[in-house]
């Protein structure tokens, strides 16, 4: 029985590093607040409760978690084929592009008007993706370096083509309003929560079967793990990691088409998103497994939400919430990490098999 | 293009090329250690808001010069903490460490400067330029090559000297050897921990020196994300110049080029795109990509050959 | 003569709970050779790692010269005066042989003097009538230059006492006896040399005394004048070396794999493979002999798909098969068991079940491509029955399970995969005696149910005891293909691994 408790402790050691990296972050997070707010204990409130305190602001933490949630599933399938590729932001921004401009140049009946403007977007997407491994493969320049090029010039890209074809003249900048048949319809009334919410579940859902049960998934893990066994076992690694990428695009392409047709009423967005930086932590805070990323993106939508209620009660910038997620990445990602007491834990068991072994062959002799 | 035969586009292409050209220095002598440094843009932010404010609050270019180095040095020991010590992905830990510095620098100038987007509330040092005597009288190549910023001089000095410390001396053996081939170093008696810490000291000195080119070079004034993808883009350039500082030097002079010429694109014609930002970008990635198929084709054919 | 080094209950477990050394204990006498002898896998490389300050001690106590001493890193090793020639060269490949001597060199001045730094190399090699060249880069060497290069490095930073770790695996046997001279040379003047090696008549030859370690344990230190090899080869192996298996005599009807001409020149242009033929018919187990790096690497390499050849062909069941991918050589019924099991024998950190799912998980894929994970766990667990896995369930992440096991795991999933030809690259290196003799038992199973078999190992008593022909490699060609009935000697194998004997027309001409 004692065995079997401590092989309990050793299969929920990655959840207890990333709860206790998480608590660390969270108690840095507060000793800034304390050492540079004048009402600490009120910022740190509002930060913690600010959500929960109307309906309203909970509506927006779910709002806010949706596409957190798909630029995470989308890293998900990307980034176990064992590249880090954060292409996922260019997609996001091009599919919300794409999507409006279907939405205001192709005159379509309702339903089919959501449809191909999320799978226009969902391809582009995919594609968009893709591009990062395929430039590596002719540059030899490290796909993470060539996405963050690529997320630039989708942004320049998709600013410009919004800038000179859909761009309302009046007020400020825009693109002109959504026909009503190219929207996601309300789901729940009095707040935002769209149609693109059950698109976002049937999304989980796939990444979820995709990636734990189908043998292209298996296919994608094996190869992030250990490429050369990959191969030697017969997986056209260089197919596979392609896919990966085109398929993690798809989510993230989208979550652009769905973000901008079901909470906008036209496309505004000057700025980069930066979408997936918080998708990359909603990943990782989801030891990789699709199934937690839900929880995670509601985590890190939470902290969002708090941090802009916080900063408008206090004198607080709402980014004191990035220190938190460099700091839950940095201890997440380091493989020595809480190291010692998984090693402490490996000697005991080694010592002992060996004591058992020698035990046996003493016998035999 | 009546512009390409002016001293004043060529003069802009050098200023436009020094912050590019010290973070690809950083890029290189970091990746001759053996480490991928996606921080790099991050730490040119920290550096750049650093040195600002330290240099407003003491008054002192000096001080600010310094403070902004320990900050360069001191994120680029967080990274190889992480990284070397702690094991954790570059990647992973680069992006982490760019992350806050997006971040955090905001967070700090709203407290300092009151403002999300810029410092210029506050009165800061700046480098001065320098004209050198003889140099300037030579009509075209004069006015190319004087009145740059003290921090472009330094950087052409540092890349000469980097060059030499890599290539001609005992520490830039070690730093190679380290790069190459880690147990080798280990069992030759160079400690290897060491050897990439210093390399990283390094460059967090060339990141501080490039980031405080961008708030109290160029500008006079620290704004938010300034250095919008420099960092990255150096990554790319050691990419291609392959660890060497010369061909470094050399090679972000394409950046210096490419993005002069969006500029002046952009003065002189009636274009309202946005896409022409996104031209030096594009520009580096096509020639990347030709660079290294004309040069594995070029391999190829040697392999037949031989 | 005095006590120089004395180990006392060193131990060592690895990341991942693999423990290497257990308790050991032995000393070394100045100016003496000293062998270290024991198994692949018996903790040799780790315990002289640990010596060098490689690798951090997990508990014990080192003594040198009565003092005890802790290494954090090998400088302090060699501020120590130990030096250590590791298996595979320390080397750095674009360097020149003077940077490489001069490399982490603390007198050093900070500008380095190029000319000065070779002149000093050549008064070393000098010295110690050493013949190597400066100026020339360590890639363009061989790898004779490359040890005597490696052994000067440590001589010109002061070591007193110097370990060598297999040095004569990749020597010729001209190199070896070269190497043997400088080494009594050195001996004479006063070093102290740890030698370790699995090469008994060598270390019979060279050493004054032997230690052998057994399983991460020692064995005892004993006299070399005293025991003879079959004595030491015991106290190795904790039993008689020769394996007799009862070998079904069997038809071969057709062939199944046919090699022509190949040819292959790596990277740096050395001719690794040069016009090797054979083939594999069903029912038969080909062994491959041959001293590390004579091409049988890279033969295996070819035929698996994983590197393809410059010249030549590979047919696999009538089909020519030489540049194919491996996915399709698999699908046609080559399975592979790869030489290095964690590098590219299966996902360390992944678990049992989906490394034993690996080479055939299409076909647990529905239509869907959903797999199907109740026939997996079946498949599985039956697998983990019949080749005994020592596992506590199929879930169990792989890397937790011994090394025996995990190559047993292994060997299920290429055994059970419904292939034809069985490709078998050093099928028991680094397991135990259990797991060797069931590796063996299985591999003649496999032989009886008509499958062809093609087996490269160092281990010659393996080869000996399964193969039904053996086939010698020497410097990429085929110097001999011996018909195993009766059994050939390994004294005539090392012979013809040697190259000091060739048979006429070594290429079978079938």
């Amino acid at each position: 029985m004692n065995k079997k408790k401590k092989f309990d402790i050793m299969n929920y050691f990655n959840v207890i590093r990333i709860v206790i990296a998480m608590a660390i972050a969270l108690l840095i997070v507060f000793a800034i607040i304390f050492f540079v707010s004048e009402d600490p204990v009120f910022a740190i409130q509002k930060l913690m409760l600010g959500p929960l305190q109307t309906k309203r602001s909970f509506f927006n933490v779910i709002e806010r978690a949706v596409p957190l949630i798909f630029t995470g599933l989308s890293l998900n399938i990307v980034l176990r084929s064992g590249v880090f590729n954060i292409a996922a932001d260019g997609a996001f921004y091009m599919g919300a592009v794409i999507a409006t401009a279907i939405a205001i140049r192709v005159p379509l009946p309702n339903i089919l008007h959501q449809f191909v403007l999320i799978v226009a977007a969902a391809i582009a997407g995919g594609f968009i993706s893709m591009l990062p491994v395929l430039i590596n493969k002719y540059t030899k320049v490290d796909p993470t370096v060539l996405s963050i090029m690529f997320n630039s010039i989708f942004y320049y890209l998709g600013l410009s083509i919004i800038s000179a074809f859909f761009l309302e003249g009046s007020g400020s900048w825009g693109s002109a309003k959504f026909p009503a048949d190219a929207k996601l319809g309300n789901l729940i009334k009095g707040t935002s929560m769209n149609y693109g919410f059950l698109i976002l579940i049937a999304s989980i859902i796939f990444v979820v079967i995709l990636m734990e049960k189908t043998s292209f998934g298996y296919k994608v893990r094996v190869t992030g793990i250990n490429p050369a066994f990959a191969k030697t076992a017969g997986i056209k690694t260089g197919k596979i990691i392609l896919g990966a990428q085109f398929i993690g695009g798809i989510f993230a392409g989208m979550g652009g088409a769905i973000e901008m047709v079901g909470m906008y009423k036209r496309f505004y967005w000057q700025s980069p998103v930066n979408y997936v930086w918080d998708g990359l932590l909603v990943h990782m805070l989801a030891n990789q497994n699709p199934v937690f990323i839900p929880l995670t993106a509601f985590f890190i939508a939470y902290l969002r939400i708090g941090a802009e209620i916080m900063s408008r009660a206090t004198d607080l910038d709402p980014e004191v919430v990035t220190f938190l997620q460099g700091i839950i990445i940095l201890l997440v990602a380091s493989e020595r990490f809480l190291y010692k007491f998984k090693q402490k834990h490996e000697q005991k068991l080694a010592l002992e098999q060996a004591e058992l072994a020698s035990a046996q062959e003493g016998g035999n002799a | 293009m009546a512009f390409l035969a002016s001293p004043s586009f060529w003069f802009s292409v050098l200023a436009s090329t020094t912050p590019v050209m010290l973070a690809t220095l950083a890029a290189n002598i970091v990746s001759q250690a053996g480490i991928f440094n996606l921080a790099i843009e991050g730490t040119m932010l920290i550096c750049a808001l650093a040195g600002v404010l330290a240099s407003a609050y003491s008054k002192s270019l000096l001080v600010g010069a310094l403070v902004g180095i320990a900050f360069g040095i001191l994120v680029s020991f967080v990274l190889g903490y992480f990284t070397l010590v702690m094991r954790g992905p570059m990647n992973a830990c680069g992006v982490a460490i760019n992350l806050t510095a997006t971040g955090g620098t905001v967070f700090v100038l709203v407290l300092t400067a009151g403002s999300k987007i810029t410092s210029s509330s506050l009165v800061s040092k700046t480098f001065p330029n320098i004209t050198i005597p003889g140099l300037k009288s030579i009509p075209f190549i004069g006015s190319v090559l004087s009145g740059h910023n003290f921090i472009t001089y330094v950087g052409w000095i540092l890349v000469a000297l980097t060059w030499f410390l890599l290539y001609k001396t005992k520490l830039g053996l070690n730093i190679r050897a380290v790069g190459e081939n880690e147990e080798a170093a280990q069992s030759a008696g160079i400690n290897v921990l060491k050897t990439r810490f210093i390399a990283l000291t390094f460059c967090g000195v060339f990141c501080a020196l490039g980031g405080m080119y961008l708030s109290m070079g160029s500008l006079k004034s620290f704004t938010a994300g300034m250095v919008s993808g420099r960092g990255y883009l150096s990554l790319a350039m050691q990419a291609i110049s392959q660890g060497n500082p010369v061909l470094g030097f050399l090679s972000s002079l394409l950046y210096g080029f490419s993005d002069t010429i969006t500029v002046y694109l952009q003065l002189y014609s009636d274009l309202d795109l946005k896409l022409i930002d996104a031209f030096p970008y594009v520009f580096i990635i096509v020639v990347l990509t030709i660079l290294q198929v004309s040069k594995s084709k070029a391999e190829a054919r040697r392999a037949k050959a031989a | 003569m005095e006590n120089l080094l004395e180990l006392k209950n060193v131990t060592k477990i690895y990341e991942g709970g693999v423990l290497a050394n257990h308790n050991i204990c032995f000393d070394v006498r100045e100016g003496e050779i000293h062998a270290l002898v024991g198994e692949n896998g018996a903790g040799k490389s780790t315990l002289m790692k640990i010596l060098f300050g490689l690798i951090p001690i997990t508990s014990g106590q080192i003594f040198l010269r009565g003092k005890e001493v802790k290494f954090n890193s090998s400088s302090d090793a060699i501020a120590a005066g130990i030096g250590m020639v590791h298996q595979h060269f320390m080397l750095v490949d674009s360097l020149t042989g003077a940077e490489n001597m001069m490399l982490g060199i603390k007198e050093e001045k900070f500008v380095s003097n190029r000319k000065a730094d070779i002149e000093k190399t050549r008064e070393i090699a000098d010295k110690y009538h050493f013949d190597i060249d400066p100026e020339k880069r360590v890639r363009d060497m061989s790898v004779g230059m490359k040890q005597k290069l490696e052994i000067l490095k440590i001589l010109y930073r002061g070591a007193r006492l110097i370990i060598l770790d297999e040095p004569t695996a990749v020597l010729t046997p001209q190199e070896t006896e070269e190497l043997f001279e400088r080494l009594i040379d050195l001996k004479k003047q006063g070093m102290t040399i740890i030698f370790i090696s699995h090469k008994l008549n060598e270390v019979k030859r060279i050493s004054d005394r032997i230690t052998v370690l057994k399983g991460g344990k020692t064995k005892g230190t004993f006299n070399t004048a005293d025991v003879t090899e079959e004595e030491i080869s015991n106290k190795m192996v904790g039993r008689v070396i020769s394996f007799s298996y009862e070998k079904k005599p069997m038809k071969p009807q057709k062939e199944l794999l046919r090699v022509e001409n190949l040819t292959f020149k790596d990277r740096f242009d050395v001719m690794k493979l040069d016009g090797v033929s054979f083939s594999v018919k069903d029912s038969e187990i080909v062994g491959i002999a041959g001293v590390e790096g004579n091409g049988q690497e890279e033969l295996i390499n070819i035929i698996t798909a994983n590197l393809r050849a410059r010249s030549g062909s590979v047919e696999f069941k009538g089909k020519d098969i030489t540049r194919e991918s491996i996915g399709a050589v698999r699908q046609m019924g080559m399975s592979y068991v790869p030489e290095d099991r964690l590098y590219n024998g299966c996902a360390a950190s992944m678990s049992v079940q989906e490394n034993l799912m690996v080479s055939n998980i299409d076909s647990f894929a529905r239509k869907s491509k959903v797999v199907d994970f109740k026939k997996v766990k079946e498949h599985c667990r039956t697998l983990i029955q019949e080749f005994n896995v020592k596992t506590k369930d199929e879930n169990q992440p792989i890397k937790s399970l011994s090394g025996g096991n995990i190559q047993k795991a292994i060997v299920a999933r290429e055994f059970c995969a419904g292939s034809n030809l069985l490709v078998l690259d050093q099928p028991t290196r680094g397991v135990d005696v259990g797991a060797m003799n069931f590796i063996h038992q299985k591999i003649l199973e496999m032989r009886s149910a008509g499958k062809g078999i093609l087996l490269s190992s160092a281990d010659l008593t393996e080869l000996i005891a399964l193969s039904d022909r053996i086939l010698v490699m020497h410097k990429g060609k085929i110097v001999a293909s011996l018909d195993n009935e009766p059994k050939v000697s390994d004294k005539e194998l090392g012979l013809y691994m040697l190259g000091i004997k060739t048979q006429e027309g070594g290429n079978e001409d079938e």
